[in-house]
């Protein structure tokens, strides 16, 4: 039952060398996996990738001013988590003020040299189904079940992410993926 | 290893964990155990999407090159350059609307709707111009004096109307520290054909820049910095020195004012998205592979008959060459000739030794954009009668009025009021002598649908909302919002005669509308005259 985690700067990569090469090392290692985070959060590629670069670019502030980032992965989610809730509430805010149709996953403008549209409509079609699982759990189960099954984070870097113990952040995705079996097979979980 | 724990621990399985091979074992040795986590399995399977995607091809660099502006930005005095860059950036965003609005016209009178295809993929374009931008800012380094050279070719075009009507943004730095934006007349005769060569030289340490443009042996414009004073080529062709304010800051951003397409970009930048699409890939005549980004206005039918093309480099993402483009033809190219560091400029920081002369076919007229005038400048500028609110309307925030040069009909001038409004709801009206000569016979085949007791007559038709998308275009720089999808135009003819066009972005009520144009007065009454 292996993840889906890709690969990743060995930790600690980042700490010790300040270049601009090893930045942009840690951009590449990074950029898939938060545009496709950012994207499921936003709904909008184009928005997803200005989110991205925001967080990497605000990265890249703290970390040339000498800032400490003790585990980079944890830290880039956090940010961009952050971005993305910041995007959401504008546009909510919007909307309010002009009443405009809430959001939905648009796979009408494609970046030129990024997926194309079958793909990128086909993992929307994936996310909008697991999204309607999910929907079946607590928000906090259903995060960490996101995290680790969508982005392939490891259960510590998930625990850094949403801010709980290692433990919980397991404890947390055993009793999602429980409560999803029990929906999907209709059967009652497995008393021990 | 008990069943208990198996169950407590299984997740750790997904991770290389140090307990892994022994909840393995277990597993195996277990049926109800191993059941459970094949059904574990199969459940994250579920939640695992087979379809993924990854960033653009372009992130990467994208990220890159706003790092390296921002770099940049950190190298030079931050403070002065930044608050620069924000006074700039509406002069700059006005003079190129003007530029592509003049895209839009002429593509209407002159292409007769025969233009290019639609547009698609212009988030993406846009990005990548975006992208340009920042890269032709890297261009412009923290040390050193970079000496760049740009050709704009005059092209042979057949039509005489075209062949007279070109020209470009051309921007200057002033005393007050503030930017000018110019209007670089590139007229020729049918089948005439010529180059102009636009020389910089730009230190980065200091901010000082010297600029030259000429043709046939002739120069036509030049611009300075050397720390103390600005200079500039006057029509006389001496050049008039003036030091600059305490409120002075050196430029931050040389690319918005020295830059291969300053003055256009910013305003394709600001504008929207949606002016822009790809199109295609090309290469240039020595052979660097570019992609070519397209911008221009579409017309009431939705075809796009004048437009930009920008070429792309591949190797640094820097702007190689802008063409400007009608109905298939070319008819102006600027390219980049030349970069490279020098240890000094060959025309002095302070352009001694610069004499202007009179070129043919080369002008530079003033000030495309004078940017927050009174309505005692409106009155004294305007050579036909213009009218302001009597009061902003109930839910506008602010009123500001732009001269603008009426690029259909220089040296005449036009005017932008624009209202931001609370609700989004801005409100911009323009009042243009091509308005005045041009809408008269076209507004009247539309629909009457108010007249106010003031004598203003509010026509309807088919174009309301491709007027105003341009109007809304064009006062993007004050109104900040982006043309709303139920933005609502209307053609008035006033008692004058004259023909304003007004434009709210949003929609109204029948109340509000009379409201608007009820309000509408000359604006010489509001000075007392």
């Amino acid at each position: 039952m292996d993840g889906i985690s890709e690969s990743a700067l060995p930790e600690g990569a980042f700490e010790h060398d300040r270049s601009r090469e090893a930045f942009e090392a840690l951009v590449e290692a990074y950029q898939d996996r938060l545009v496709r985070y950012a994207f499921r959060r936003l709904g909008d590629i184009h928005d997803a990738e200005d989110v991205v670069q925001d967080v990497f670019v605000r990265v890249f502030r703290d970390w040339a001013g000498g800032g400490r980032i003790r585990r980079i992965g944890p830290y880039l989610y956090r940010v961009a988590a952050n971005a993305c809730t910041d995007l959401l509430r504008k546009r909510m805010r919007k909307r309010r003020h002009t009443g405009a149709a809430e959001d939905v996953i648009d796979v009408q403008e494609m970046p030129a040299a990024g997926p194309d549209a079958a793909e990128l409509a086909a993992a929307a079609d994936e996310l909008q189904r697991i999204g309607a699982l999910l929907a079946r759990l607590p928000e906090r189960q259903a995060e960490v079940v996101r995290l680790r099954c969508l982005d392939g984070l490891c259960f510590a870097e998930i625990a850094e992410v949403v801010g709980c113990r290692l433990s919980t952040a397991k404890s947390r995705f055993r009793y999602g993926l429980r409560k999803l079996r029990w929906f999907l097979t209709g059967q009652s979980e497995v008393q021990r | 290893m008990n069943c208990r724990h198996f169950s407590r621990h299984m997740v750790e399985l997904l991770d290389a964990g140090p307990g892994r091979e022994e909840l393995s074992r277990h597993a195996m040795s277990c049926p109800r155990c191993s059941q459970e986590y094949e059904a574990a399995r199969q459940t994250v399977a579920l939640l695992t999407p087979s379809h993924t995607f990854g960033a653009s091809a372009y992130l990467k660099e994208r990220i890159m090159s706003e790092i390296t502006k921002r770099e940049i930005a950190v190298a030079r005095p931050a403070p002065r350059g930044r608050a620069a860059a924000r006074r700039w950036r509406p002069v700059l965003v006005a003079g190129a609307v003007a530029a592509l609005v003049l895209v839009a016209w002429i593509g209407d009178r002159l292409a007769g709707h025969r233009g290019g295809p639609g547009i698609g993929e212009r988030g993406a374009a846009f990005r990548l111009l975006s992208q340009a931008q920042a890269a032709e800012e890297s261009l412009f380094p923290a040390r050193g004096v970079i000496h760049i050279v740009n050709q704009v070719e005059v092209m042979r075009v057949s039509d005489a109307t075209m062949a007279r009507a070109r020209w470009l943004p051309l921007c200057s730095l002033g005393a007050s520290g503030k930017l000018g934006i110019h209007q670089l007349s590139l007229s020729a005769a049918p089948g005439e054909e010529y180059t102009v060569t636009d020389e910089a030289w730009y230190d980065g340490a200091t901010g000082r820049f010297a600029r030259v443009l000429g043709t046939g042996g002739k120069t036509v414009f030049a611009n300075a910095y050397d720390g103390e004073a600005v200079y500039s080529l006057q029509d006389a062709g001496g050049v008039q020195r003036e030091p600059v304010g305490s409120g002075f800051t050196a430029p931050a951003s040389p690319a918005e004012f020295l830059g291969i397409a300053a003055g256009l970009i910013n305003q394709i930048q600001a504008g929207s998205s949606d002016l822009v699409e790809a199109a295609g890939e090309g290469t240039l005549a020595d052979g660097s592979p570019v992609t070519i980004l397209k911008a221009g206005l579409s017309d009431p039918e939705g075809k796009v008959t004048a437009w930009l093309l920008f070429r792309i480099r591949h190797d640094d993402n820097t702007i190689a060459e802008m063409e400007f483009v009608v109905g298939d033809e070319s008819q102006l190219l600027v390219r980049r000739v030349l970069t490279e560091i020098v240890p000094a400029p060959r025309v002095p920081w302070n352009l001694e030794g610069v004499r202007g002369g009179a070129a043919k076919d080369v002008a530079v007229r003033p000030d495309m954009v004078r940017s927050d005038v009174s309505v005692q400048h409106m009155v004294d500028t305007a050579d036909f009668e213009t009218y302001v609110f009597s009061t902003a309307p109930a839910w506008a925030l602010k009123q500001t009025i732009v001269d603008v040069l009426d690029v259909a009909s220089p040296p005449q001038r036009m005017f932008v009021i624009a209202c931001r409004a609370s609700d989004g709801r801005h409100v911009v009206l323009v009042q243009s002598p091509s308005y005045n000569r041009m809408l008269g016979p076209l507004v009247k085949t539309g629909r009457l649908v108010y007249e106010s007791p003031n004598g203003f007559k509010v026509w309807s038709g088919p174009r309301d909302q491709w007027l105003a998308d341009i109007l809304l275009k064009s006062a993007r720089a004050w109104i900040k919002d982006p043309s709303a999808p139920d933005r609502t135009g209307y053609a008035l003819e006033s008692p004058g005669g004259t023909f304003p066009c007004l434009a709210v972005n949003g929609a109204i009520t029948q109340e509000e509308l009379h409201s608007l144009v009820d309000g509408l007065v000359p604006a010489r009454t509001q000075i007392g005259r």
